[in-house]
C-alpha cells in the first residue's frame, strides 16, 4: 500500500470515529445486564456440572 | 469514485477500519454457521479420540460441553467491545501490548497457532486417501503431500473469494455436518451394545487417582476451545448485535465444536470395541459401520469440513496480520499463510511434531485472554481512546516504551510461567498439586489476571497503563 492509500484509510478512519462520536450514532444493540446474568449463570451451570462430574 | 468506495469496503471487511453498524452483514444464524464451520474439522475426532483414553463416557460427555462452554463464556466476552466498534481485538490489544508489541505477540500467534491448519490439510489428505482405499486405489506416497496442499489451495481460494465465499460455504456444509454428526452418533451407538459406549472406562494403571485424568481432560478441553483467543472477534465484529456476535462465537465452538468432540469419542469407542484399537480416523469408522453409499458420502463431507476451516481460518488470520502490517494486502497476507502452511505440509512431520506446538501455544493462550478480559472490564472498564488505538497522528496514549508496553508484555510472560510451574506437558509431571486443581489455563488465567491487575492498581503504573483518560470519547 502507498504512503496515499495510508493517508486514506487514515482519514477514513478517523471520519468513522468522529460519526461514532456523534450523539446520532447507534451502536449495535448492547449487551444488557440480563445477558451479563444469563451468561454468569451459565458459567455457574457448568462449573456446578464439572465438579459433579468430578465424582462420576 | 467506485474504486474509492470498494478500497474501503475492502478495508472494512479484510482490513482494520471499524465497521459501521448499517455496514454489519451477519445476525446470529450466520455467525454461528461461519464459526461453527470453523469448529468443526477433523481435529475434532482427534480430540474426542484423545479424551476417551483419559476418562469414561460420561465425564467425557461432562468435559467436552461444560469444559467447554465454561471457558468459552468466560473469555469470549470482550467480543462485545469487537461487536460494539467493530473493530479486530488486535486494535484494542495495543492498550495491553503497545503498538509493536501487538506486532510481536500477532507473530508469535501466527507461528504457533498455524500448524492447526497443517494437521488440518494432513488430516484431510488420510481421509481422502482412505477413501481411495475403500475403492481399492492404492495412492503412491507422495500423493499425500499433494491431497494436503490441495486441501490448502483450496481453503485458501474460498478465503481468496472474499466473505460471501465463506458464508455460502458453512450455510451449505455446516448444516450437512452437523447432521452427518447425528447419523454417525447413531450408527456407533447401534453398531456396539449401548453400554459399551454409556459405561466405558479407560484402562488405567491400578492405583492411580481418577481425579487427576479428569482434570487433565477438562485441561484439554479448556486448551482446545481457548485456541480461537486470536481470532475471536474477526466474525462477531461484523454482526448486528452484540448479543448475537458473543453468543455465536460461544455456541459455535461449545455446542457444535463440542459435539464433533463427542461423535469422534464415540468412534473411538466404538472402534476400540469392535477391533481392539482406538481410531481417531472417521473415514476408518464409517467404512467400518457404515452401509457404503451413506459411508461415501459422509467421508465425502468430513474431508471437505476440512477445507471450509482452512477458508475460515485464512480470512480469520488474514485479517489479524493485517491489522500489525497494514500496509499489506489482505490477498497477499492469506496467500503468504498458505505458503506457510504448504512448507508445513512438504515437511511432513507437523503431526509427528504438534505435541510441541500445542504445549507452546497453550502456555501463552490463557495469558493473552485473561489480560484481553481484565483489561477491557476491570482495568479501562470497557473505555479506551480509539483514534490511539489505531495509532492516529498526534495520538500516542499507546506508545508506552518504544512500542511495548512492558507491564502487559511481563504479564503475558508471567502466566506462561504460571502454567509451566503447575504442570509439564512434554514430561506429564504435575509440580503443583493444588493450583492443578484449577487446571494449568484456569490457573494461568486467573493468576495472569490478578498479576495484571494488582499492578495497575501501583500509582505509577496506572498512570503507565492509563495516558488515555484524557481523549475517551465513545
Amino acid at each position: 500500500m502507498t504512503d496515499t492509500e495510508i493517508k486514506a484509510i487514515d482519514e477514513e478512519t478517523e471520519k468513522r470515529i468522529d460519526e461514532m462520536e456523534n450523539d446520532e450514532y447507534k451502536f449495535p444493540d448492547r449487551f444488557l445486564k440480563k445477558d451479563y446474568e444469563i451468561a454468569a449463570c451459565t458459567a455457574l451451570f457448568c462449573l456446578a456440572m464439572l465438579l459433579i462430574g468430578a465424582f462420576l | 469514485m467506485n474504486n474509492v468506495n470498494d478500497q474501503t469496503e475492502r478495508e472494512a471487511f479484510f482490513g482494520t477500519l471499524p465497521i459501521m453498524r448499517k455496514d454489519r452483514i451477519y445476525g446470529f444464524l450466520d455467525a454461528l454457521l461461519v464459526l461453527s464451520g470453523y469448529c468443526i474439522a477433523t481435529w475434532s475426532y482427534t480430540q474426542g479420540s484423545y479424551l476417551a483414553t483419559l476418562v469414561g463416557f460420561r465425564q467425557l460427555l461432562i468435559g467436552a460441553f461444560f469444559g467447554a462452554l465454561l471457558m468459552l463464556i468466560i473469555y469470549q466476552l470482550p467480543v462485545i467491545l469487537s461487536v460494539r466498534y467493530g473493530i479486530d481485538i488486535w486494535i484494542w490489544l495495543r492498550t495491553v501490548f503497545g503498538g509493536k508489541g501487538t506486532v510481536l505477540v500477532t507473530v508469535v500467534i501466527i507461528i504457533i497457532n498455524y500448524p492447526w491448519y497443517a494437521v488440518c490439510a494432513d488430516l484431510f489428505a488420510s481421509s481422502m486417501g482412505n477413501l481411495c482405499g475403500l475403492f481399492g486405489l492404492e495412492l503412491p506416497e507422495a500423493a499425500h503431500t499433494v491431497l494436503a496442499i490441495l486441501c490448502v489451495v483450496l481453503g485458501t481460494l474460498i478465503a481468496y473469494r472474499g466473505l460471501g465465499a465463506i458464508t455460502w460455504t458453512t450455510r451449505v456444509l455446516v448444516p450437512l455436518l452437523l447432521i452427518l454428526g447425528a447419523v454417525v452418533t447413531v450408527i456407533g451407538f447401534v453398531s456396539v451394545p449401548f453400554d459399551v459406549i454409556w459405561e466405558f472406562q479407560p484402562e488405567r494403571p491400578e492405583g492411580e487417582p481418577n481425579i487427576i485424568p479428569y482434570i487433565m481432560s477438562v485441561e484439554a478441553n479448556f486448551a482446545f476451545v481457548i485456541t480461537l483467543v486470536g481470532g475471536m472477534a474477526e466474525v462477531p465484529r461484523l454482526c448486528k448485535t452484540e448479543r448475537s456476535g458473543y453468543w455465536a462465537g460461544v455456541l459455535g465452538q461449545g455446542l457444535a465444536g463440542s459435539f464433533f468432540v463427542v461423535v469422534g469419542a464415540v468412534m473411538a469407542i466404538a472402534t476400540q470395541y469392535v477391533t481392539g484399537e482406538m481410531t481417531d480416523d472417521p473415514t476408518l469408522m464409517l467404512a467400518m459401520f457404515s452401509v457404503p453409499a451413506l459411508a461415501l458420502s459422509s467421508l465425502m463431507l468430513v474431508a471437505f469440513a476440512n477445507i471450509g476451516t482452512q477458508a475460515v481460518g485464512s480470512y480469520i488470520y488474514g485479517v489479524m496480520l493485517k491489522s500489525s502490517f497494514r500496509r499489506a494486502d489482505y490477498r497477499i497476507m492469506i496467500v503468504i499463510l498458505g505458503i506457510y502452511v504448504t512448507l508445513l505440509c512438504i515437511w511432513g512431520k507437523i503431526v509427528e511434531y504438534f505435541g510441541s506446538f500445542l504445549t507452546v501455544s497453550a502456555c501463552i493462550y490463557a495469558p493473552l485472554a485473561a489480560l484481553l478480559f481484565t483489561d477491557f472490564f476491570i482495568v479501562r472498564r470497557q473505555k479506551f481512546s480509539l483514534r490511539s488505538a489505531f495509532m492516529l497522528n498526534g495520538h500516542t496514549a499507546y506508545r508506552f516504551t518504544g512500542g511495548f508496553n512492558i507491564v502487559g508484555l511481563i504479564c503475558l510472560a508471567a502466566g506462561a510461567a504460571i502454567s509451566l510451574l503447575i504442570y509439564d506437558p512434554v514430561s506429564t509431571e504435575i509440580h503443583c498439586m493444588p493450583l492443578f486443581y484449577l487446571t494449568p489455563t484456569g490457573a494461568s488465567f486467573i493468576g495472569t489476571a490478578v498479576l495484571y491487575f494488582a499492578l495497575s492498581r501501583i500509582p505509577a503504573i496506572n498512570r503507565y497503563l492509563m495516558k488515555d483518560r484524557g481523549e475517551l470519547s465513545v
